[in-house]
C-alpha cells in the first residue's frame, strides 16, 4: 500500500524522526520507511528542501560530522524550538484525525 | 540511531574560507544517493542496478538540488547577519563594562575629547557660517566684488560710482549678472511712528546676482532703475512681518519713504538676508546729472557680480584694468586725476564678506586644532597608561589563546566607545558655545548672529571624532597587544613589560602636550596683554558722562540749507537748557560710528616733500561745543566760534597727526590748505581714534558746520550730562520730538558703549583663546600626571628596593619629580622654539606688544611649569609611600 503524503505533514514526520537524537538525511528517510513499513512514499530528494527550511526557521541545527564508518554527512538535531513545533503539530494532527474519524463514523441522523 | 562526532576540520574550513552552500548541498545530496546505493547493493543488486534504483527513489535530482540550495542560501545570509551583530554587540558590551570599571579614566578621557571636539564644532560652525555659507546661493563662491583702487591716494577697495556701475553692467562678456548698491537709511512716515529704515538702493540685476526669489508678488528688474518713474519697493520677509504681521494684501499698497510714495511689489523669502540688516530694496533712481564726468569718482556703490563661467579672477582683473583705461581716455582729467592712478579690481565676494573677522578666525582655527591635538595625545597616553595596568589581564587572555587581533579589536572597541561618547558630549558643548558666541558682543557682526550648528558642521565633527578615536585607539591597542604574555606571567612582569618603545611613546606624548600647551598659552597671553594695552590706550577724547545720538533730516523738508542750520541751532539750544546737561555739540564724523569720509588735500603754495605721506585726510564737520563736550584737547591756536559762519573767512582745525606729518618743524596756524575748498588753519587738536582703538593715526581736518557748502543731513549730537544714561537718552529724544515729530532719532548710546562695541571681536578672540589656554593647561597637567603615575606604578619594585635599602622618602620624591620636570622642560623648550618660529601668526590681533614678547614668554613658561609640577607631585608622593614589603611581595 502506498499513500501520498499529505502536504505539510512531511515536516512533522521529520521532526518526529529527530525526536530521539541527531540523524543525517538518509537516515531520516530510512527511519520513515521502516517505521511506516514503506506505506508512505515520497521522492527522497524532497526531504532536503524541508530540512534546510526547518534549520532556517531554527527548528533544527545542522552540523557536519563523521559517522561510525568515517563517512562525512550532515547531521540534524532538534532544537528546543523544533521540539515545541513538533508538539503543537502533533496536537493539531491528532485533532484533525479525531474530527475526520467522527465524520467517517457518523451515522445518518 | 547513529553515533557520530562533529567534523572539526570542516568547521574550520568554513570559518576560514566562508561556507559554500552549493558545495555543501551537493555533497549532502550525493551522500544520500551513495548510502542508498550501498544498502541496495548489500541486499544483492549489482552496483549498476543499485545506483539506478537509488537515483529513481531520490526523484527529480535537479529540482531538489535547486530548492534545497535556495533554502540553504537564505539560511546562510540570515546567520551571517546575526553573527556579525552578535560580535559587535559582544565587543561593545565588553568595552562598556571595561570602561565602567575604570570610571575616573573614562570620565577624564571623555571630557578631554568632548572639550577638544566641542570647541572644534563651535569654531568650525563660525567659520562655516562666516566664510563658507553666508548666503543661500549655490554659486556664492563664484561671486566677485568689484572695487576701485587709487594707489596714488593710498586708497584701496573703494566703492564705485553710478556711471562706472552702469558701464560695467553692460559688459555681458564678463558678467552673467552685475549689480551695484548703496545702503541709504530712509524715513518711513505715515505708518505709525516715523521710522528709520535700512534700505538697499540697487542698479543692475541685484536679485539675479544673489539668486533671490520672491515669497509674494514679484521683484523689480534692472531696467527699473534707469529712470525715476519706477517707485517700487521689495520688502524683506522680517520687515514684512513687522510691518503688516504677514498680511499678503501688502502687495500693491504704498509706503512713504523720504516723503515719496513707493508701491510694494514683492516680499523676499525668509532665507534671503543680504545685506543682513536690510529691510527693503528699491531700484536706484539714475538721472542724467548722475552720469556727468564730474560724478565718475563719486564713489558710493558696492558692486557684486557673477562672472561668466570659466573666467578666473585673474583674467577678470585684467579685463577690468583695461576697462578702467578706456574710462580714463574717454573722461580724461575731468574725472580721473592721473596722480590717483585709479583702476578697477575684482576680489572674491566671500573674502569681502568675511572682512575683518578673517585673521581672528584663522588664529582661532589654529588654536582649536592645537587643543584637539593635545586632547588626542592626552587620551592616547591615558589609554596606554591604563592598558599597562591591564597587562596581566591581557597576558592571561593571550595565554588562553586569544590572538593578537581579538585583543586589538577589543581595545579598538573601547576607543570607539570613548570616541562616540566624547563626540556626543562634545556636540553638546559645541552647541552651548555657539549660543554663547551668538550672544556675545561680537554678534554686532551680522554674520555671527546667523551662525548655528548645521549638517556640514555635524559631519565635520563626526569625522574629527572618528579620526581622533582611531588615532588614540589604534596606537595604544597595537602597543598593548605587544605585551609578551610569558614575560608578564613569569612575574618579572610589572617592572619590565612596558619596554623602551612604550616609554618613549609616552615621553613623546608628554613633550608634545607641554609644547602645544605652551604655544596656546603664549598666544592667548599676548592677546590678553594686547587687550589690556588697548583698554589703557588713549582714544583722544573722554568717554565718561558723554552721550550721543544720530539725527537724520529728510531732504524734502530740510533741503534748504538755512532750515537745516536753524534746526540744529534750535536743537543744541534746547539741549543746553535741560537740567543736568552741561554742554552740547554736534559733528559729522563721530568717533566709533563707522562712517568714513576722506579725500585728498593740498598745502597751498607748497609741493609735496619727497618723504611726506600721501596728502589725504579725513574730513569732518563740527558745530556747537563739539570739542569741549568730547574733551578733545586744543593743542595750539583756537577752536571754532559762532563767528565762523557763512560770512567769515573759511577756517579749519587740524589734528596733531596732520600737523606732525605735514608741518613737522613749523607752526601750522595761519597756513592755507585746500580740500575741495581752501581754508585757513586756526587750531590744532589732539588726534582721535576713529573706529578702532588700535588703528594707526590718520590725518584729519575739521570744518565748522556753519561753513559747509551743502546741507549735511546726517549729524551726530553729543552732550555732556550728569544724568543717568537712560534719563539722558530720554531727554535727547524728547528734544528732537518737540522740535519736529517726523524726524527719526537713532543710535542713541553713551560714548563708552560705542567704544566698547568696537572691542567685541577682540574680546571674543580673547575669551575663546583664554578658554583654550586654560583647557590646554589642564590637559597637559593631566597628561603629565597620567604618565608619571604610570612610571611610578612600573617602578614600584625598584622604589621598594631603594626604600628597603635605606633611601629616604624625600629622595624618592625628588627622583620622580626630576623625571617629570625634565620632560616638562623639554616640552617647554620645544614649545618656545615653535612659538618664536611662528611669531607672526597673531599679528592682526596684537596691539602695543611684540609677537615675541619676552615677558609673556617667561610668564607663560613659568605658569605651565608650575601646573606641570602639580601634575608631578601627586605621583611622586605616592612613590614615597610605597611600602617595601608589599612592593616586593607583590612580585
Amino acid at each position: 500500500m502506498r499513500l501520498d503524503l499529505v502536504q505539510g505533514t512531511l515536516d512533522m514526520l521529520v521532526l518526529k524522526a529527530l525526536a530521539w537524537g541527531p540523524r543525517h538525511g538518509y537516515d531520516i528517510a530510512r527511519w520513515l520507511q521502516q517505521t511506516t513499513d514503506d506505506a508512505l512514499t515520497v521522492e527522497e530528494g524532497s526531504l532536503y528542501p524541508a530540512l534546510h527550511r526547518m534549520s532556517r526557521r531554527g527548528w533544527l541545527k545542522a552540523e557536519w560530522g563523521l559517522s561510525e564508518n568515517n563517512r562525512r554527512a550532515k547531521y540534524y538535531t532538534l532544537t528546543a524550538q523544533g521540539r515545541q513545533q513538533l508538539h503543537s503539530e502533533a496536537a493539531t494532527w491528532g485533532e484533525f484525525i479525531d474530527a475526520v474519524a467522527k465524520v467517517l463514523h457518523a451515522r445518518p441522523a | 540511531m547513529l553515533r557520530w562526532m562533529p567534523d572539526r576540520y570542516r568547521e574550520l574550513r568554513d570559518l576560514v574560507w566562508g561556507a559554500r552552500p552549493d558545495r555543501d548541498v551537493d555533497e549532502e545530496l550525493a551522500t544520500h544517493v551513495a548510502l542508498r546505493a550501498e544498502e541496495l547493493e548489500a541486499q544483492g543488486m549489482t552496483a549498476e542496478e543499485a545506483r539506478r534504483e537509488a537515483q529513481r527513489r531520490f526523484g527529480d535530482a535537479e529540482r531538489w538540488r535547486r530548492e534545497t540550495l535556495s533554502e540553504a542560501e537564505l539560511e546562510q545570509r540570515g546567520r551571517h547577519r546575526t553573527e556579525r551583530l552578535d560580535t559587535i554587540r559582544r565587543e561593545l558590551r565588553l568595552a562598556l563594562r571595561s570602561l565602567a570599571r575604570a570610571r575616573t579614566f573614562t570620565l577624564i578621557a571623555v571630557l578631554t575629547l568632548a572639550l577638544g571636539i566641542g570647541a572644534n564644532t563651535a569654531i568650525f560652525s563660525v567659520v562655516n557660517g562666516v566664510l563658507l555659507r553666508p548666503l543661500p546661493v549655490s554659486w556664492l563662491r563664484d561671486l566677485v566684488v568689484v572695487q576701485g583702487d587709487l594707489p596714488g591716494l593710498d586708497l584701496y577697495g573703494t566703492p564705485i560710482s553710478v556711471g562706472e556701475a552702469l558701464d560695467l553692467a553692460e559688459r555681458r562678456d564678463l558678467f552673467q549678472s552685475f549689480t551695484a548698491y548703496s545702503r541709504p537709511t530712509l524715513n518711513l512716515t505715515g505708518a505709525g511712528e516715523p521710522q528709520r529704515i535700512a534700505a538697499v538702493s540697487t542698479v543692475g540685476q541685484f536679485f539675479d546676482v544673489f539668486g533671490a526669489r520672491p515669497q509674494l508678488g514679484r521683484l523689480y528688474r534692472a531696467e527699473d532703475s534707469r529712470d525715476g518713474n519706477h517707485k517700487v519697493v521689495v520688502l524683506s520677509h522680517a520687515f514684512w512681518q513687522e510691518l503688516t504681521g504677514g498680511d499678503p494684501r501688502v502687495i500693491g499698497t504704498s509706503l512713504r519713504l523720504n516723503d515719496t510714495a513707493f508701491e510694494v511689489i514683492g516680499v523676499l523669502r525668509p532665507d534671503f538676508r543680504y545685506p543682513r540688516t536690510a529691510q527693503l530694496w528699491i531700484p536706484r533712481e539714475v538721472l542724467p546729472q548722475h552720469l556727468v564726468p564730474e560724478q565718475r569718482l563719486t564713489l558710493g556703490l558696492t558692486a557684486v557680480a557673477r562672472p561668466q563661467p570659466g573666467l578666473t579672477v585673474e583674467q577678470l582683473r585684467g579685463q577690468l584694468g583695461a576697462e578702467a583705461k578706456r574710462w580714463h581716455e574717454r573722461y580724461g582729467g575731468q574725472a580721473y586725476e592721473p596722480t590717483a592712478q585709479h583702476t578697477v579690481v575684482a576680489a572674491p565676494f566671500v573674502e569681502f564678506l568675511a572682512g575683518q573677522l578673517r585673521p581672528i578666525l584663522r588664529v582661532l582655527m589654529g588654536a582649536v586644532g592645537l587643543v584637539l591635538l593635545i586632547s588626542c595625545a592626552n587620551v592616547a597616553s591615558l589609554q596606554l597608561v591604563r592598558s599597562t595596568g591591564r597587562a596581566r589581564e591581557l597576558a592571561v587572555r593571550a595565554a588562553l589563546g586569544a590572538g593578537r587581533w581579538p585583543l586589538v579589536r577589543q581595545l579598538f572597541a573601547e576607543s570607539l566607545a570613548l570616541g562616540v561618547a566624547g563626540g556626543v558630549v562634545g556636540l553638546g558643548i559645541g552647541a552651548l558655545l555657539i549660543r554663547l558666541i551668538a550672544r556675545s558682543d561680537a554678534a554686532q557682526f551680522a554674520l555671527l548672529r546667523d551662525v548655528r550648528l548645521d549638517g556640514a558642521v555635524l559631519a565635520f565633527t563626526a569625522v574629527v571624532t572618528l579620526v581622533a578615536a582611531v588615532l588614540f585607539g589604534t596606537i595604544p591597542a597595537v602597543r598593548a597587544s605587544d605585551v609578551a604574555a610569558g614575560e608578564v606571567l613569569r612575574g618579572s612582569a610589572r617592572g619590565t613589560s612596558a619596554g623602551p618603545a612604550r616609554g618613549r611613546f609616552l615621553q613623546g606624548a608628554v613633550v608634545v602636550q607641554v609644547a602645544l600647551a605652551l604655544v596656546l598659552l603664549l598666544g592667548s597671553g599676548l592677546v590678553v596683554r594686547s587687550m589690556n594695552r588697548l583698554l589703557d590706550a588713549d582714544p583722544g577724547f573722554e568717554t565718561a558722562s558723554i552721550h550721543t545720538m544720530r539725527v537724520a533730516l529728510s531732504g524734502a523738508r530740510y533741503g534748504d540749507r538755512g532750515a537745516g542750520m536753524a534746526f540744529h541751532d534750535a536743537l543744541l539750544e534746547r539741549l543746553r537748557a535741560v537740567p543736568g546737561i552741561q554742554m552740547a555739540g554736534m559733528v559729522y564724523g563721530l568717533p566709533f560710528d563707522n562712517l568714513d569720509n576722506s579725500s585728498p588735500f593740498n598745502v597751498v603754495g607748497r609741493a609735496a616733500a619727497a618723504d611726506e605721506p600721501k596728502r589725504h585726510a579725513r574730513m569732518w564737520y563740527a558745530g556747537g561745543d563739539y570739542f569741549q563736550t568730547m574733551g578733545i584737547a586744543l593743542v595750539r591756536g583756537r577752536l571754532f566760534t559762532d563767528a565762523d559762519d557763512g560770512n567769515g573767512q573759511v577756517v579749519s582745525v587740524i589734528d596733531e597727526t596732520l600737523a606732525r606729518q605735514f608741518f613737522p618743524n613749523e607752526d601750522p596756524i595761519g597756513k592755507q590748505i585746500a580740500q575741495g575748498i581752501e581754508s585757513t588753519i586756526v587750531g590744532v587738536v589732539r588726534a582721535v581714534k576713529k573706529d578702532d582703538l588700535a588703528e594707526p593715526d590718520k590725518a584729519t581736518i575739521y570744518y565748522p558746520f556753519r561753513q559747509t557748502q551743502w546741507m549735511v543731513s546726517n549729524m551726530s549730537v553729543v552732550v555732556r550730562s550728569t544724568l543717568p544714561a537712560s534719563a539722558t537718552a530720554t531727554a535727547l529724544r524728547a528734544a528732537v520730538r518737540e522740535l519736529d515729530g517726523s524726524i527719526p532719532v537713532f543710535d542713541v548710546m553713551p560714548m563708552a558703549e560705542r567704544v566698547e562695541r568696537s572691542l567685541g571681536t577682540r574680546r571674543l578672540a580673547m575669551g575663546v583663546l583664554g578658554g583654550f589656554a586654560a583647557l590646554a593647561l589642564l590637559l597637559s597637567a593631566l597628561g603629565v600626571y597620567g604618565v608619571l603615575s604610570y612610571g611610578v606604578s612600573q617602578r614600584t619594585r625598584e622604589l621598594g628596593v631603594r626604600l628597603a635599602l635605606g633611601a629616604r622618602p624625600r629622595e624618592v620624591v625628588t627622583m620622580v619629580l626630576r623625571g617629570g620636570l625634565g620632560l616638562t622642560a623639554v616640552g617647554l623648550a620645544v614649545g618656545a622654539v615653535a612659538f618664536l618660529g611662528m611669531g607672526g601668526a597673531l599679528g592682526a590681533l596684537l596691539y602695543g606688544i611684540g609677537p615675541r614678547d619676552p615677558v609673556t614668554l617667561a610668564t607663560g613658561a613659568a605658569l605651565l611649569a608650575l601646573v606641570a609640577a602639580f601634575g608631578c607631585y601627586i605621583p611622586a608622593r605616592r612613590a614615597a609611600r610605597v611600602d617595601p614589603i608589599t612592593a616586593l611581595r607583590a612580585e
